[in-house]
């Protein structure tokens, strides 16, 4: 029996470092196969390498125009959606300590549902879509700052920001099916692909705006990934090894909420990747945060392409929410993870 | 060799005061273990001579140095702290745990180097993990997974260690298993220790310099034969009781009276 263990251990992980590397440059390697053949998939088929050529900006095709200004833009909103999810979500998990963490949780979502339904009820006629994704992240803001406040008391206590942050989400969602109920069907309409989450018409402009907002946070949070390792023991033992647990913690917090808050403004609130994406990021390379988080970017990005290619392609004309192919995978995996969990 | 101290510490959490204006010296190169009755705050004052709680008023010195001067990784560089029932990942391997104590060795720009991994494989080899190393905690018993943690520390290489009750949840082998270990350290590789310990009798046995608290004071301190007296078991743990001496190792054992222990003329006859 002990043999076994041993021996399997060794085989297994033996030692994770020199395995991670090589596993993440597969998963961007196939990330970008699947743009590809998302790129040249679609009512249209285009020949693969025709979408090669295109996208070293040959654009002379006469499929130029779907590439370049349909496809394209859609494909990458998708990916960069699905990666701040997916990185949001591993960043909290770690930081609570419980895989069962993400952007729904910490209120981002909840908020930016509330802001968008009072806006297609009410502010519509007033203000122009294009201001949509400010205000979806004005209400993430607004929530993710409610929630702060509320767990604040001299220090930032993940499990606490986490008990309140389910409390608010639930008011918030209480909030949202009120607010439906008292307006029109048309907004209804309109309210509800958004909360299923699309990115249906995203345009270079919307990809341009969000790129930021996606890119920025990374950086400093794979600075930070070797303490966000070390983290995971614990405040008092992480305190003991000489991190300044607090400011690490509102630097990384800070993080999840613009990158959750950006993807939620402009594709809708997509549930499920924030849960998903890092923990099939986990089992691919494991152990060590810097690494992970390119790969729950791609593995984020890669769950919102292919929900997104499904939806667009498999049922002939209609075009379905990328939310719901994400919640359909989402859902049985959900309650594997609380089955293993016990 | 460093000192550590405090100056008139007072300690407590939101307006409750545990820890009353309190001046203590630990021994250096010596082990030193706190004891008291539940709630005297003796874990608190571990926890905050470890700067894991901010005094309300008084002072700690590392070295003759505030402790609130010093940084979090200088401090991290010469004391360190095992809480208890400390928490990892669960798939987390033996290896992997030790490894992260030489975080505060390290930087972002200089990777691991010969020294870190031969203080791995150091603490590994102490506290008999080196078979073990690529076993995940999970699948460790209660008191490997204390070693795990214990090399840890081992691997932080600090003059301090500070130990919040190492042996709860362990039976009595394993207990004596963690003391043995510690003890070694502090003989072999002159290391300080500072523990919390709720056993009496495993208190005696391996400390140099016992501390005794009460209502947040310093009830006495000095060696367990000089100071564990049945006076000073009555007034710390309000508890009656006979002092005999440990024929191995002539330590104090305290045999407590209870309603059921047997009346000395009920014994004989």
């Amino acid at each position: 029996m002990d043999n076994i263990f041993t021996s399997l251990g060794r085989l297994r992980t033996c030692d994770p470092d020199r395995t991670a590397l090589p596993v993440l440059i597969l998963i961007m390697l196939f990330t970008a196969l699947i743009a590809i053949v998302a790129t040249a998939a679609g009512p249209e088929n285009i020949p693969i390498l025709t979408v090669i050529h295109e996208l070293f900006g040959a654009n002379e095709s006469p499929h130029a125009f779907i590439i370049q200004s349909l496809r394209l833009p859609r494909i990458a909103m998708a990916l960069l959606v699905g990666a701040g999810l997916g990185v949001s979500g591993l960043i909290l998990q770690t930081l609570v300590r419980n895989p069962l963490a993400s952007p729904e949780i910490i209120g981002i979502t909840g908020g930016a549902s509330v802001a968008v339904v009072i806006y297609f009820g009410w502010l519509a006629p007033v203000i122009s879509v294009t201001w949509m994704p400010l205000i979806a992240s004005t209400g993430s803001a607004v929530a993710a700052i409610t929630i702060f406040l509320l767990a604040w008391s001299g220090t930032v206590e993940p499990a606490r920001l986490i008990l309140i942050g389910i409390g608010i989400s639930a008011t918030f969602g209480a909030l949202t099916t009120l607010l439906m109920v008292f307006s029109t069907e048309m907004t209804n309409l309109s309210a509800y692909i958004w909360l299923t989450g699309s990115v249906y018409g995203a345009d270079w402009t919307d990809v341009r705006h969000i790129l930021p907002w996606v890119l920025l946070p990374l950086p400093p949070l794979i600075f930070l990934g070797r303490t966000l390792n070390t983290l995971l023991l614990g405040h008092d033992v992480a305190t003991s090894l000489g991190i300044p647990v607090q400011i690490v913690r509102l630097i990384a917090l800070g993080a999840c909420v613009i990158l959750a808050s950006a993807a939620v403004a402009y594709a809708g609130a997509i549930g499920f990747v924030g849960l998903l994406a890092p923990h099939i990021a986990r089992r691919l390379v494991k152990n060590t945060i810097t690494l992970q988080i390119p790969a729950t970017a791609c593995i984020g990005g890669l769950l919102v392409l292919i929900a997104d290619t499904a939806g667009r392609t498999l049922f002939g004309s209609l075009d379905l929410p990328a939310g719901i192919f994400v919640s359909a995978i989402g859902t049985p995996f959900f309650i594997y993870l609380l089955y293993r969990q016990r | 060799m460093l000192s550590l101290e405090s100056r008139a510490l007072t300690l407590g959490y939101d307006k409750n005061i545990v820890i009353k204006e309190l001046d203590l010296a630990i021994p250096t190169g010596k082990i030193t273990v706190l004891i008291g009755s539940n709630g005297c705050g003796k874990s608190t004052l571990l926890r905050a001579l470890a700067r894991l709680l901010k005094p309300v008023s008084g002072q700690i010195f590392l070295a003759g140095e505030t402790i609130s001067q010093i940084s979090g990784s200088e401090i991290a560089k010469r004391l360190s702290i095992l809480p208890q029932g400390p928490d990892a990942p669960e798939e987390m391997t033996v290896y992997q745990l030790v490894r992260q104590g030489r975080y505060p060795h390290q930087s972002w720009f200089q990777g691991w180097s010969a020294t870190d991994e031969e203080m791995v494989e150091r603490a590994l080899e102490a506290t008999e993990l080196t078979d073990l190393r690529n076993r995940p905690l999970q699948k460790l018993s209660g008191g490997q997974k204390q070693r795990a943690w214990i090399a840890l520390t081992l691997a932080q290489d600090t003059d301090i260690i500070l130990l919040d009750e190492p042996t709860t949840y362990l039976d009595l082998s394993h207990q004596i298993d963690i003391l043995e270990l510690l003890h070694e350290q502090n003989k072999d590789a002159n290391k300080t220790i500072v523990m919390v310990l709720h056993d009496l009798y495993l208190a005696c046995r391996y400390a140099d310099h016992l501390v005794t608290l009460k209502d947040g004071r310093i009830y006495d301190q000095g060696k367990p034969g000089d100071i564990v007296t049945e006076d000073m078991i009555r007034a710390v743990f309000e508890l009656e009781c006979r002092i005999i001496f440990d024929p191995l190792n002539g330590t104090p054992i305290c045999i407590p009276h209870g309603r059921s222990t047997s009346r000395p003329e009920e014994f004989h006859a």
